[in-house]
Parts: structure tokens; C-alpha cells; sequence
């Protein structure tokens, strides 16, 4: 295992993980949809979603450093986007900002906009995490498969993770090829460099997608994608078409819950 | 369903030209007989792997080639690339799938095939390449020369008449290098082999084809062609 940025904790041992990929991707789901369409100012609800997603993580056993740097990737953006927010002008044509002079400053309908975006996009946020880090990635794409999502998107998401490895491996064995020859100098220099690296990267890459194909159209495809993911044991294939009570009733209360939060708000 | 003569590849003078003008095979012309092993031999660019493609129909030969007395065209293409198993040199082109029971599952659900068969082939290739339970590991997380052996189990899953291989011994340590040979010999069937491993060509095959500048220039027993050094230095393989 050289990446494991990826799978890394997919394959602990804990309830949540030996959930049913389907079980785990409806909750989610429900509590995504739900939360969207939560009004803003329905505190408890709120407080029900992220009690939710605490109790989910914490009995996934995942360390929460890990669940809060997957985060952190995503979380700045949101707030870049949502930041000035607050300061816009109620009423007034778009683009108008008020800072305080002369004016009210901060709206508190924009304040309400603001909140509204960053909780409903964080539940968001948590909730992929906690799916994709439950889940090995084959169970995941097999989940989305048996509950009929588009088999192209499947499949893209499939290659997506197949070949992420192998980028990356390229990307590091050129970067030492580079390093090796004596890497340095002057900042411009540097982005010149860095520059032909991610030419040549996304040139090889597209080089190797044909190769791909045609080791696709040798094995008979012929465009149309076939089911790609049925698991194979006999004995995993029973266990894995037919989700267990433990499932139903995992999916069942959470999106109850979620209905209720909502219904009450 | 062979020819005529027991030959399941007949290449009759075929030419080959890349869009970009390189002409990458002239005039050349095979014969493989049915359970043969041909090796074949010739510096890069000879127009080995060319060749290969041509043996799928990947590459167009107006019918020049013809597969189990199949003419490689449009109509056939279906049967032929199930006949005719490519082994391809990279693995990581080969192995796409997230989980290796997908990848060798990949030929035989395209032929449509119910699930129990496919399951069942995944279950015998595997088997065939020495990797039994290997189903649910990643190809990425295997050595290299696991990936090698993946990448024909890819291809034995749908029951192939010709193995075609390019540079199957390619990047492998001398040990996996041994194994693979060791397991081409076990598969047995007919295969034809690119490679410049002279050495492997002459413990594995019954013919050697020597491939130059898109032609075949010579042909024989594998010790009389990788015998004859003035040859071989003479197209670039000493």
C-alpha cells in the first residue's frame, strides 16, 4: 500500500462499516436531501443532523484528525464563497456590499443566508466523508450500481480511482527525475518547470487512456457498458445482493429520524 | 473452425501505414498453425506489436488477415476478439477495473455471458495463473509481476483460441520472469509472442519469426535463427 490517502480507513472493523454499502448511501442521501431543505432558522433540527453525524462517527471508530482534515479540504472554499454574504445589501441591486458606513453593516438576513450555506454544505461535507471512509471503494461503486445509478458515472468514478494511483506514481517519478537533475533556482524558473511537468503529466495520461480503450475493445467492448460490479464468490454474492435486517432497520431509523427532525422544524 | 490447412492465422501480405505517415508493416505474411508456439523476434519499431493489433482487428487489414478462416472485418470482429486473446505489454493498460475479479469478469460480461459463468471463468483464470482468491484485491497493491499474470487471466477468462503477447517478460525480475514462462508453457494452446527476450523465444517456442523494418526476413526453428549471429546483428538484436 504506497497511497493511502484514499482507502485508508475503509477497511476497519466497526458497525458502521459492516453496514450494506445501499443501507449507508440511502441514509446519507436522506439526510443530505432533508437537510437542504430544512429551513434555516430550524435550530434543533439542526442539532438532530449533527448529532447524527457525531454518533455515526464516533461509532465508525474513524480517528477524528482524519474526518477533520478530509474537511479542511473542502471547508475553505464554501467559506470563501459564503464569507461576503453578510455584508451584502438587502434590497439592493446585486453586487451592492455595505461595510458598516453610514448603514446597518451586517444584515441579519444575510447573516441567516450565511448560516444556511455553511451548515447545510458542512452536513454535506461530513456526510461524504463518513460514507467514503465506511466503505472500501469497490463496495461504494457496487452499492451505487444495485441501486441504479447511471452505469457511465459508475464506471467514470471507477476509473477515476483505478488510475488516481497511477498518476500519482507518475507524478512522483518525474519529480524525482527533475529533483535528481539538479532542481532549482529562481521562482519563475520553478513555475516554468512545474508548468511542463503538468503538460507532460496530462499528455501521458491521455496517452495511456488510448491504451486503455483499446485493451477495453480487445476484451469486446463495444461501448455499451455491462454491469461491471456483481461480486463473484458465490457465497459474497449472496451476502451482498440481499441486504440484511440489521440494514433495513439501520436505514429505516435514520431516515425516520431525519423525517422527524424535519417534520417537527 | 480453422482454415483449410489447420492455420487459425493467416496474415497474406500485409501493409500498414500509422496516420502520421510511419509505415510500421510492408508486405508481411504469417502462418500459425493451430497449437503452435511462434515467437516473434525484431528490434523496436520491427512492427511486432503492430502486428498484434491487426491479430484483433484493433487496426484495419482490409483482408489480409484472417483468424480461424475468418476474414478480421467488421462482421467477425465480435468472435475474433474472443478467439484471439491480447495481451498487452503494460499491465496498468490492461487491469482498469478497481478489483481483479472485475477485470478478468470484464471480457465475458461483454459477451454477455450469465453470471454464474462468468463467476465460474473468473474462478478458472484466476486459478490458471496461479493467483486463486485473488478477486478482491486492487491491481494497484500487487507486485508487478502479479499484475502480468492478472493481465492474462484477463484475457484466458473468455476461452481464447490464440494467446497474443506482447513482451510478456518485459520489467520482470528473473525469478517472476521464470514463473511466467514456466506458466505460458502450462497454458499451452497456440500463442504467438513478440519480444526481444531471445532467450525466452528459444526455451518456449517451436518457430521463430524474425521481423524487420514491417517485413518477416526470416523464419525458422528457434536455434537456427537465434543461432545465426550475423543475422541478428543485422537487424538490430545483438
Amino acid at each position: 500500500m504506497k497511497h493511502g490517502f484514499l482507502d485508508q480507513y475503509s477497511a476497519l472493523e466497526s458497525p458502521i462499516h459492516r453496514l450494506d454499502a445501499r443501507a449507508k448511501i440511502i441514509a446519507f442521501l436522506a439526510l443530505i436531501v432533508i437537510t437542504v431543505s430544512t429551513p434555516p432558522d430550524a435550530w434543533t433540527a439542526f442539532l438532530g443532523y449533527g448529532a447524527f453525524l457525531a454518533v455515526m462517527a464516533a461509532a465508525s471508530r474513524l480517528p477524528l484528525g482524519h474526518v477533520l482534515r478530509r474537511a479542511w479540504i473542502i471547508v475553505p472554499f464554501v467559506v470563501m464563497v459564503a464569507i461576503f454574504i453578510p455584508f451584502m445589501k438587502t434590497g439592493g441591486a446585486g453586487g451592492g456590499y455595505s461595510f458598516g458606513i453610514g448603514s446597518p453593516g451586517v444584515q441579519r438576513s444575510g447573516l441567516m443566508i450565511f448560516w444556511n450555506l455553511l451548515v447545510k454544505s458542512g452536513v454535506a461535507i461530513f456526510s461524504a466523508i463518513l460514507l467514503s471512509s465506511t466503505t472500501p471503494f469497490p463496495s461504494l461503486m457496487r452499492g451505487f450500481e444495485r441501486l441504479k445509478a447511471p452505469r457511465v458515472l459508475v464506471m467514470l468514478a471507477s476509473f477515476a480511482y483505478r488510475y488516481i494511483f497511477v498518476l500519482v506514481d507518475e507524478a512522483e517519478r518525474m519529480e524525482r527525475a527533475r529533483d535528481s537533475r539538479g532542481y532549482g533556482g529562481r521562482w519563475l524558473w520553478h513555475a516554468k518547470v512545474i508548468g511542463q511537468m503538468i503538460g507532460t503529466l496530462f499528455l501521458r495520461s491521455y496517452e495511456r487512456s488510448e491504451r486503455v480503450y483499446v485493451a477495453m475493445v480487445s476484451r469486446g467492448f463495444d461501448g455499451r457498458i455491462v454491469a461491471s460490479s456483481v461480486s463473484l464468490r458465490s457465497s459474497e454474492r449472496r451476502a451482498e445482493t440481499r441486504m440484511a435486517a440489521g440494514d433495513y432497520a439501520f436505514m429505516a431509523a435514520s431516515v425516520g429520524f431525519f423525517v422527524a427532525l424535519r417534520v417537527s422544524a | 473452425m480453422s482454415g483449410s490447412n489447420g492455420q487459425v492465422i493467416q496474415v497474406d501480405a500485409l501493409s500498414f501505414s500509422y496516420p502520421d505517415g510511419q509505415r510500421a508493416l510492408d508486405g508481411l505474411s504469417l502462418a500459425v498453425r493451430d497449437g503452435e508456439k511462434v515467437g516473434l523476434i525484431g528490434a523496436n519499431g520491427a512492427g511486432k506489436s503492430t502486428l498484434l493489433l491487426h491479430l484483433n482487428g484493433i487496426l484495419p487489414s482490409n483482408g489480409h488477415v484472417r483468424v480461424l478462416g475468418m476474414k478480421v472485418e467488421k462482421a467477425n470482429l465480435k468472435t475474433i476478439r474472443q478467439s484471439v486473446g491480447l495481451v498487452f505489454q503494460n499491465p496498468d493498460d490492461q487491469l482498469f477495473c478497481p478489483t481483479v475479479g472485475d477485470d478478468v469478469a470484464f471480457g465475458p460480461r461483454q459477451l454477455r455471458l450469465p453470471e454464474a459463468e462468468v463467476a465460474a471463468r473468473v474462478r478458472d483464470s484466476l486459478a490458471a495463473v496461479g493467483l486463486r482468491g485473488f478477486e478482491a484485491r486492487s491491481a494497484f497493491h500487487m507486485s508487478f509481476g502479479e499484475k502480468k499474470r492478472v493481465a492474462i487471466a484477463t484475457v484466458l477468462s473468455m476461452n481464447p483460441k490464440v494467446l497474443a503477447l506482447d513482451e510478456p517478460t518485459s520489467n520482470l525480475d528473473p525469478k517472476s520472469r521464470k514463473e511466467l514462462i514456466r506458466l505460458l508453457r502450462r497454458l499451452g494452446g497456440t500463442q504467438i509472442i513478440a519480444s526481444h527476450d531471445l532467450d525466452l523465444v528459444r526455451t518456449l517456442c517451436d518457430r521463430a519469426v524474425l521481423l524487420s523494418k514491417g517485413k518477416a526476413v526470416a523464419e525458422g526453428a528457434p536455434e537456427k535463427i537465434l543461432g545465426d549471429a550475423a543475422l541478428l546483428e543485422a537487424h538490430g538484436l545483438e
